[in-house]
């Protein structure tokens, strides 16, 4: 009964949350849509006149598309697109939006699959031993790295590595997501591409050669990502830490003689993580939002690189699917990070029960 | 314990992710065993070319799409000369002679109204069907059918229709589709085309990816134009992405579509049932490299055979081993800066829109001793060594060199403060240089090039008078776009690249009142419209060089803009790539693709 009970109450905690997505998108579409409404329609045009010879054409492109019609009437339009199931064109990639998301997804999820958990159990660990060992050595050069790692621009040290781990080590470790060769491979016959994640469909595929290129690819993206993000969790981890090391019950711990490596990881961690997992989620959407520099530099294009293009561009359809998924990202990012909460916080209860 | 366990596990994986790391290394340096006998040679070895039968070109942008009737871009002309092929191709470097491809003989009428091209035989599309005379029609008649407002079609529109008809959509709405079709005609192995009045270029511009001959059975199966009135009608002008031959590729061509990842790569595949002998390597794969670091890499680890090269990084290549450099080539481009004659009463740009020091009236550039003193105040060989680090040529007048009818005698301004001192007190009856002048100009971000015309014009102008004020404003594209427009920027600087290389391509859109930037201007002399028609309706190639040459003049006269320079192009090869010529009219960096190898004989 109580676990019956427990789990209806938790479905419908979770159905209320995913219910938000709606009324979140709306508002976002709303805005970047008024936001766009700065430009003129001119402006907006100019993504279909990129070369002075297509000038004549202006007033048939803005009529074309409707750039000249009130703001309602283009909102309109685009709705009754959307309930159609077409999220419009994406002029900067030539595919549909649907199509470019599904195109540029893959690389991204690639990166922060292997980036999200290096960054945040790096952080945590990180954190953790600079905290239980504060103002010793552990403390002092932890910190003074991390400070390093993240005033690093990302593009400073993604040039580096690659100057470095491709240039200097001739070819080690290469740009883009396959070599040459392995590309070839991935879209022949005899490869099956399931996810469009190259290294998972090697795995499935169990082609050895493509895992290793695919993961040799990774390396340095990642690492650029981490060394960059790592830090913020890691100061962050170590403040939570220092604040429940100071508590009493960390006291009561250790007055009745247990360990300390039980006392740390035990008693102290588990509540510092709590504020932790709520920039751990966020960092988790942003890497799956897309990271710019990385994806340019290492040339392993993803939605970072799109929705960049297509903001300079002022692609419109693509900028607002790309509002629109991050809407959505941000709401199940959160609803996750909730979840956690629960699991990991027995004080936290559903529904408003709060002890 | 439980975390030692894990700390085992955690190894256990982190090392066979390193072994599957190493595996293409190690499968990469295994050396292949000798036969015996054979191990101890001396001869040192030929430098290993790396990938040798596929061709990698990193770029900085991809095709917009592949239909060759549709795409305006010289990224999607590029591959499109690679699967499909037009009747007759420039004969290697010249602009004016021809070879045949798909057409084994060709003539002109003597009135210069009709050309008749006879189609070879035995040619094969990629999908094995046989290229037919009508093949031929079906493919002029569609890119005109189709007629995309920001595509090429209006090419074939100004031959066919005349001077003033640039689209198949007229006042009277649709133009009637007889009226098309009308224009190309199948006479047994010949087809036939119908000019409006003589037009020199046509030949030219049948060489562009524009003139392409596609397979009309296959065209159809894919829902494009069936010669149908209500097919015409719902084809005409399609959106963005709205061609059915946007993402397939089927020509005659010596590499057909293997894969395109728009905005990451497009992989052909070596067409082998190609008529001619098939091309030299297996594959071609064109990537977007947007960043420059990246690129160099890539070309100096030999994972690109050829990239592109801004300008401003050349330095950074100076004296890297392994590659083949091909300098100083003139390229079909110029840029200028342009009066605007009548600004427009919207524009923000003109100060207090009155000659009181603060501000220009709206008609400034107007006063030709303005637009004279303006010009004598730029200084071209500035321009040349910084902004362009002495690539490139000062131009006098849109006839750049490298086109057809270019005068290697025109006038040409150059650096003179004293007559631009003597032009500008003059001006405006005298009241420009008593009360001087603001206005700002623009350039588009991360043009460097334009940037520092900007402001040797702005330094060059306070110069000769304190009062002579000129703010430069940093755009972006849609903005400065916009700016020119509506007609809001007194002046503007922006460039042009050749369609075909004919004198007309260029003067028209710089000086017929219809033009592209005079009509933006608001340029107009009657002569010089006059001049414009005459020249393009004659095929005598003795008076259109007159013609031409006084069309120099008056622009050299009536200064109706600052003609800056025509860059010269450079190219960088891995030195294994063999066979690269330079014809400035082709789309692709590359040149001609299908003469390219990769060998080192």
């Amino acid at each position: 009964m109580q676990l019956w009970g427990f789990a209806l109450e938790f479905r419908a905690y979770i159905i209320r949350r995913l219910a938000l997505v709606v009324p979140v998108l709306f508002g976002v579409s709303l805005l970047v849509f008024a936001l766009l409404q700065m430009f003129s329609p001119v402006e907006r045009a100019a993504l279909y006149v990129t070369d002075p010879k297509q000038f004549a054409n202006i007033t048939e492109i803005i009529e074309k598309y409707g750039l000249n019609d009130p703001l309602w009437v283009q909102y309109g339009n685009w709705i009754s697109q959307i309930f159609h199931g077409n999220l419009g064109w994406s002029k900067v990639v030539s595919l549909p939006v649907t199509d470019a998301i599904l195109n540029f997804l893959p690389a991204t999820l690639e990166l922060a699959i292997f980036a999200t958990p290096l960054i945040i159990l790096g952080g945590i660990f990180l954190g953790s031993k600079a905290a239980a060992h504060k103002d010793k050595a552990v403390d002092h050069i932890t910190r003074a790295g991390a400070i390093m790692g993240w005033s690093l621009p990302t593009f400073w040290l993604g040039l580096m590595l690659l100057m470095i781990f491709y240039g200097f080590f001739s070819g080690l470790f290469p740009p883009e997501r396959l070599s040459t060769a392995m590309n070839i491979v991935v879209h022949s016959e005899a490869f099956t591409q399931y996810t469009g994640l190259h290294f998972l469909d090697a795995i499935l595929n169990g082609n050895w050669q493509v895992l290793g290129d695919s993961l040799r690819h990774l390396f340095l993206p990642v690492i650029t990502l981490t060394v960059v993000q790592l830090a913020f969790i890691m100061r962050l981890m170590r403040s939570s830490m220092l604040e429940s090391l100071g508590k009493g019950y960390i006291l009561t711990a250790r007055a009745k003689g247990l360990d300390e490596n039980t006392v740390v990881s035990k008693h102290a961690r588990r509540n510092a993580l709590i504020p932790v997992l709520t920039i751990a989620g966020y960092i988790f959407a942003l890497l799956v939002n897309g990271v710019v520099i990385t994806e340019t530099i290492f040339n392993y294009k993803g939605l970072g690189w799109w929705a960049w293009q297509s903001a300079i561009h002022l692609d419109i359809p693509s900028v607002l699917a790309f509002a629109l998924f991050n809407g959505i990202l941000f709401v199940l990012t959160n609803l996750v990070v909730d979840l956690l909460y629960a699991k990991i916080d027995p004080r936290v209860r559903l529904g408003g029960q709060a002890a | 314990m439980k975390t030692k366990g894990l700390g085992k596990a955690w190894l256990l994986v982190v090392a066979l992710i390193v072994a599957a790391m190493m595996l293409p290394a190690c499968a990469a340096e295994e050396a292949p065993p000798l036969p015996p006998g054979e191990e101890e040679e001396e001869e040192p070895p030929a430098p290993e070319i790396k990938n040798p039968d596929t061709f990698v070109y990193a770029t900085i942008g991809g095709p917009d799409a592949l239909d060759p009737a549709y795409s305006y871009d010289t990224a999607s002309g590029e591959v499109e000369q690679c699967f499909y092929e037009t009747l007759i191709f420039f004969d290697g470097e010249s602009t004016t002679e021809f070879v045949p491809v798909l057409a084994t003989e060709w003539n002109m009428s003597e009135d210069g109204k009709t050309y008749r091209f006879k189609i070879r035989d035995g040619v094969k599309f990629h999908n094995g069907n046989d290229l037919t005379p009508e093949d031929v029609e079906y493919s002029f008649e569609r890119g005109m059918v189709q007629d995309y407002g920001a595509g090429p079609q209006w090419m074939f529109f100004e031959p066919f229709f005349g001077p003033d008809t640039h689209s198949s959509r007229t006042d009277e709405g649709l133009m009637p589709l007889e009226d098309i079709t009308s224009k190309v005609e199948v006479d047994g192995q010949w087809v036939q085309f119908n000019l409006f009045a003589p037009y020199e270029p046509f030949l030219q511009i049948l060489c562009g990816p524009w003139g392409s001959v596609v397979d009309k059975e296959w065209c159809i199966e894919n829902g494009d134009w069936d010669g149908t009135q209500a097919s015409y009608e719902a084809l005409n002008d399609p959106p963005a992405g709205g061609s059915p031959l946007q993402a397939i590729a089927n020509g005659t061509g010596p590499f057909a579509l293997e894969r395109w990842e728009p905005g990451v790569e497009i992989s052909l595949l070596r067409n082998d049932n190609y008529w001619r002998e098939p091309a030299n390597f297996e594959r071609l794969i064109i990537k977007v490299v947007d960043e420059w670091t990246t690129r160099k890499l890539m070309l100096e680890a030999g994972d690109a055979d050829h990239i592109y090269v801004p300008r401003a990084h050349i330095a950074e290549l100076e004296g890297v081993e392994g590659l083949t450099v091909y300098k100083d080539m003139p390229t079909l481009q110029v840029d200028a800066f342009f009066f605007q004659f009548a600004i427009s009463p919207e524009s923000t740009f003109v100060g207090s829109g009155e000659l009181d020091g603060n501000g220009i009236p709206l008609d400034f550039f107007t006063d030709l001793d303005v637009r004279l003193g303006f010009t004598y105040a730029f200084d071209w060989e500035t321009y040349l060594e910084d902004a362009l680090m002495g690539e490139a040529v000062q131009v006098g007048s849109p006839i750049v060199d490298g086109l057809s009818y270019y005068n290697p005698d025109q006038p040409m301004y150059s650096l003179d403060l004293a007559k631009a001192e003597e032009h500008l007190k003059k001006a405006w009856g005298g009241q420009v240089w008593e009360k001087g002048f603001t206005f700002t100009i623009a350039y588009n971000a991360g043009n460097l090039v334009r940037k520092t015309a900007c402001e040797i014009l702005q330094n060059n102008l306070f110069q000769i008078n304190p009062e002579f004020k000129v703010n430069i404003q940093v755009m972006q594209w849609p903005t400065l776009l916009r700016g020119m427009y509506m007609q809001l920027l007194p002046m503007f600087q922006i460039g042009w690249l050749a369609d075909y290389p004919d004198a007309h391509n260029f003067i028209f859109p710089f000086m017929h009142s219809a033009g592209t930037f005079s009509g933006w201007q608001n340029y107009h002399n009657p002569e010089v419209d006059a001049l414009v028609a005459q020249g393009i309706g004659s095929v005598d190639p003795a008076g259109r060089q007159v013609i031409y040459n006084q069309l120099g003049q008056l622009y050299y006269d009536d200064c109706p803009g600052i003609m800056l320079a025509q860059p010269l192009g450079r190219r960088y090869f891995r030195d294994w790539v063999q066979g690269f010529y330079f014809n400035p009219i082709l789309p692709s960096q590359l040149g001609n693709i299908y003469a390219l190898s990769k060998s080192y004989d």
